[in-house]
């Protein structure tokens, strides 16, 4: 179980707060893929909040993908997350051999990075990324 | 957005003043809207005419589409409001109180009200007049969420309490909020408390709807910058207020304001912050606020 | 809305049935004497100076059996003033009708019941009551050596159906008056001087001719005060459901 905790002072608004919490707690492993998230009276409980901003932050971790909500059990992260890591090494080995190619075609270092910053600023500015 | 409330061009007068006017705007269903503004300047009036104990003088109102009609049992049953004096039968007990709620309504939830008030620990075999101002609040409140109204309309209720008895009053409101998705339309001074569980503003003055917008979106676009007197223009954006001190100048803006040099502060106001540079600032609107039929361009 | 009436005037329903019952107790007091002293004292010794219990005695009985009778009278009067006046006024005075109107009662219910309830249970007390005047006054007031008959001005005001009657009008009106005047303190006096009025008003002074057979008299200002009881029920009715702060 995580326990929320808000900081008015900073200007990240509520919902990204709660999110980011969640997202920390996994990535430290002190979530794990099965645990359930507090259910929306719980967390309003613990912290004086606007059920509504608990909400749309549990939203959000579902279209992250790292929560799954079960019809009348609550919010649970995603059991399929532990996948993930294995994607992950993946994309990672793959990602390796297309920089050893762009080495080979003679690019230098600083221009992989400018290649793979204009792509991915080009597949945002499209809507794509 | 499905309104709640929505409200055009109303207003109440009272024999020679209006105690409202040229309102209209609308409450967000399932929002937990806060309402602010100066004394006087119509929130009480605006919460006695959604709740059907006072009358337009002007403009009409809708409550979920529906007219505003006092002597509707269906409109009395979506609607709970709770005046400013917390109205109770201060010889009867706690516990008669809540049976005098069973009895006057079908939609009673005996469960909850007495969870709420044991959360409180609040006694319930005690005369109501023994119980302290914060405790009486919190039982006035009570009561009116008792029967599990769609529209809550609360006329500061955090009034005069200490901070533990208006925590409690929070909590119950939010708790209530998170099980049965009630829209809550509640004016208070305190805005640092309703920062923190509002999601949506409504600010009046005297002759105008001053803000209107999600809380998010406010604190998002309205910035604090502090620089020299000698080099401020910003055309596009929305002045709010400024304040000059010696050669330094404040300004409160709404909106982009392009790039600045490096003799600027940026800051990111609170919602008290943006609260106090609209009271200081009566005639400046935000751009949430609707425009009214009397008002071309403003600045 | 029927337990909230019992429950704010329980202590005054109470206090009433024990008046009533005092009332009832001292009939039977006064009677007993009025027998005895028509069963002992010769016609003649009635109220002169001679003799101890002929003499004075009986005119001490008559003057309780008047006292009892005024207790009678001002019954609906003070009815008036205690149940009917304070039923509005003193939920406008508190606010406590917006609690109540915002739990889920209509206005004309939230009036209706509450009157009724308090109607209902005055009636039945002022029922039991007139049931026992009527043979009280029969007895003491009709008596012998009392003279008259029932159909004078005071002792009709007492028996037969007019104590309801009155009772039924000083409710209404009484109710009527806290509607209108939305101030706390003079519903009371307000309502005092106008069923005074009423009474004065509707008593034998002003009235041009008069039914010389009692019940007919009685059925017939029954019916008068019933007509302006609902008038001034109605209007408070109508009134509060206009109302508007």
């Amino acid at each position: 179980m995580i326990v929320f905790r808000l900081d008015r002072r900073t200007g990240v608004p509520a919902y990204r707060q709660l999110v980011d919490q969640v997202r920390h707690a996994v990535n430290l492993g002190l979530l794990q893929p099965g645990d359930q998230l507090p259910a929306v009276r719980e967390v309003v409980k613990q912290i004086t909040i606007n059920p509504n901003t608990v909400h749309r932050a549990y939203r959000e971790l579902e279209l992250l993908g790292l929560t799954e909500g079960r019809v009348g059990s609550g919010t649970f992260i995603k059991a399929s997350l532990a996948e993930q890591p294995n994607q992950q090494s993946k994309l990672l080995s793959r990602l390796e051999r297309w920089i050893r190619d762009a080495q080979e075609a003679g690019l230098s270092a600083e221009a992989i990075e400018a290649l793979v910053d204009k792509a991915t600023r080009q597949m945002k500015e499209e809507g794509e990324l | 957005m499905t309104a709640a409330l929505e409200t055009v061009d109303l207003g109440r007068r009272y024999m020679m003043n209006w105690g409202l006017r040229n309102c209209s705007l609308k409450v967000p269903e399932g929002s937990i809207t806060g309402l602010v503004g100066p004394n006087g300047a119509g929130k009480s009036t605006l919460l006695r005419l959604a709740a059907g104990i006072s009358k337009p003088s002007a403009g009409f109102l809708k409550v979920f589409d529906q007219k505003v009609d006092p002597n509707s049992l269906d409109f009395l049953s979506k609607v709970g409001y709770l005046d400013q004096s917390r109205p109770l039968y201060k010889q009867f007990r706690v516990d008669e109180l809540m049976k005098l709620g069973g009895k006057l309504s079908d939609s009673w939830d005996q469960a909850s009200v007495a969870r709420w008030l044991e959360e409180l620990k609040i006694p319930l075999d005690w005369k109501v007049s023994l119980l302290s101002v914060g405790q009486q609040a919190q039982v006035a409140l009570a009561m009116c969420m008792g029967k599990r109204p769609n529209l809550l309309l609360l006329d500061e209720p955090m009034a005069s309490l200490d901070p533990l008895a208006r925590r409690g009053v929070s909590r119950m409101l939010l708790d209530s909020v998170a099980e049965h998705e009630t829209t809550v339309l509640i004016s208070s001074h305190i805005v640092s408390e309703l920062e923190s569980i509002c999601d949506y503003l409504i600010m009046l003055s005297k002759s105008r709807v001053q803000i209107a917008g999600t809380v998010e979106s406010l604190l998002a676009n309205h910035h604090v910058l502090v620089g020299p007197l000698a080099s401020a223009s910003f055309e596009s954006t929305n002045v709010i207020s400024s304040t000059k001190a010696g050669r330094q100048v404040t300004y409160l803006i709404e909106g982009d304001f392009g790039s600045v040099g490096a003799d600027w502060q940026v800051a990111s106001p609170d919602l008290e912050e943006i609260v106090l540079a609209y009271l200081e600032n009566p005639m400046k609107q935000s751009v949430t606020a609707p425009k009214g039929p009397n008002e071309g361009g403003h600045s | 809305m029927i337990w909230l009436t019992w429950r704010r005037y329980r202590v005054r329903l109470i206090l009433l049935a024990l008046y009533v019952l005092a009332l009832i107790v001292f009939m039977f007091i006064t009677e007993h004497a009025f027998h005895i002293a028509t069963a002992h004292c010769p016609q003649q010794l009635i109220r002169t100076d001679q003799g101890d219990f002929c003499g004075h005695g009986v005119s001490r009985i008559e003057s309780n059996a008047s006292w009892v009778a005024n207790g009678i009278g001002i019954l609906p009067v003070l009815i008036g003033m205690v149940f009917g006046a304070p039923l509005v006024a003193t939920e406008l005075y508190a606010q406590t009708n917006r609690l109540t109107w915002m739990q889920g009662v209509t206005r004309t219910k939230w009036l209706v019941y509450s009157w009724l309830t308090l109607t209902t249970a005055t009636v039945f007390l002022m029922s039991m009551l007139a049931l026992f005047v009527q043979w009280w006054a029969t007895h003491v007031v009709a008596s012998n050596f009392s003279g008259g008959g029932l159909n004078q001005q005071y002792p009709f005001m007492i028996t037969g159906v007019a104590p309801v009657a009155l009772t039924i009008f000083s409710l209404s009106f009484g109710a009527f008056v806290g509607v209108a005047v939305r101030r706390f303190v003079s519903p009371y006096f307000v309502t005092l001087i106008g069923l005074a009025v009423a009474w004065t008003f509707l008593g034998n002074k002003y009235r041009p001719t008069v039914p010389s057979d009692y019940w007919l008299r009685q059925w017939s200002e029954a019916g008068i005060y019933a007509a302006l009881s609902a008038t001034f029920l109605g209007l408070a009715i109508w009134a509060v459901r206009r109302w508007r702060v």
